[in-house]
């Protein structure tokens, strides 16, 4: 049997996952935080595969989609002209 | 040129463009291009859907800057755009899902298996069912979660470009992370993590 205040802290640290792996805490919440992530082996494995979650969501920006922004570019001359609205461009 | 443009370089471009000046809105599409086309490829079947659904917004956002008031970020008021263009081509496929077919059966096949993949191919599985989880989010987690964890933005910047309080931002972060983190469970436990055995109670 846990401890009614094993419970509050359980809770606690549920609703803090992220802010704690962003490092978004106080220095009190945190350290409630870690202690209880030390006594919980639920809230431990949360915490260790929620940051390998966000870990693995870094890797999924991609990058140098410049040919993105000239290919808008190139359709708004395109329509500007299209529009015979040449002063714009 | 993606870095995050000052909210006063921001109405200077939006200013210009809104008179007519093209080039200042080029430098808008350029700064802006990048984390639009992050988002709505999340509301997107394909890659070619998300940008021509990208494409599309910034020609719509061109024609309508004179109704855009500048009360939020252009990006806020862009990226919605973005979303109902997205979600415009997808309903013109028939039958199409922003979730592909032949990654639903892999994520219900993998239910069943071990929870343990091997590790070459860990990084690459990881990364495929990550990305069709963030499609099965509600759509208010959906850019949260692409915007902060994937792009990289700050979570002040992140809130802003969304048109959000950060409380409520960091509110649909959490979820929204919490969600992939139950539907990707399996990929992301290790040995010193077994599964919880099935009806064991669980702490809420």
């Amino acid at each position: 049997m846990h401890s009614p205040r094993f419970h509050l802290d359980h809770r606690f640290t549920r609703g803090r996952l992220s802010a704690f792996h962003d490092g978004e805490l106080g220095p009190v919440e945190r350290r409630r935080v870690e202690h209880h992530i030390a006594d919980c082996p639920d809230c431990g494995r949360a915490a260790r595969s929620l940051q390998r979650v966000i870990g693995g969501l870094a890797l999924l920006r991609r990058r140098n989609r410049s040919r993105l922004a000239a290919g808008v570019i190139e359709r708004l001359r395109t329509q500007t002209r299209r529009d015979g609205d040449g002063s714009r461009h | 040129m993606s870095e995050l443009l000052s909210k006063s370089e921001e109405e200077a471009l939006v200013s210009r463009a809104k008179s007519g000046d093209g080039t200042a809105y080029e430098a808008l599409v350029r700064h802006n291009a990048d984390r639009l086309y992050a988002v709505v490829l999340r509301f997107s079947a394909t890659e070619s859907d998300a940008e021509e659904a990208t494409q599309e917004a910034f020609l719509r956002a061109w024609r309508s800057i004179g109704r855009f008031r500048g009360d939020a970020r252009f990006f806020t008021w862009l990226y919605r755009i973005g979303v109902n263009e997205a979600k415009r081509i997808l309903d013109r496929r028939p039958g199409a899902d922003v979730v592909a077919s032949t990654e639903e059966r892999r994520i219900d096949d993998v239910a069943d298996e071990a929870p343990h993949v091997d590790v070459q191919a860990e990084g690459t599985e990881l990364r495929e069912v990550l990305e069709q989880a963030i499609r099965r989010l509600p759509d208010k987690y959906r850019a949260a979660v692409v915007l902060r964890d994937v792009e990289g933005l700050s979570t002040a910047e992140a809130a802003e470009a969304l048109g959000l309080r950060e409380a409520a931002f960091k509110s649909r972060l959490h979820r929204g992370r919490m969600a992939l983190r139950a539907a990707v469970a399996h990929y992301v436990l290790d040995d010193d993590d077994p599964l919880p055995e099935p009806g064991a109670p669980e702490l809420s």
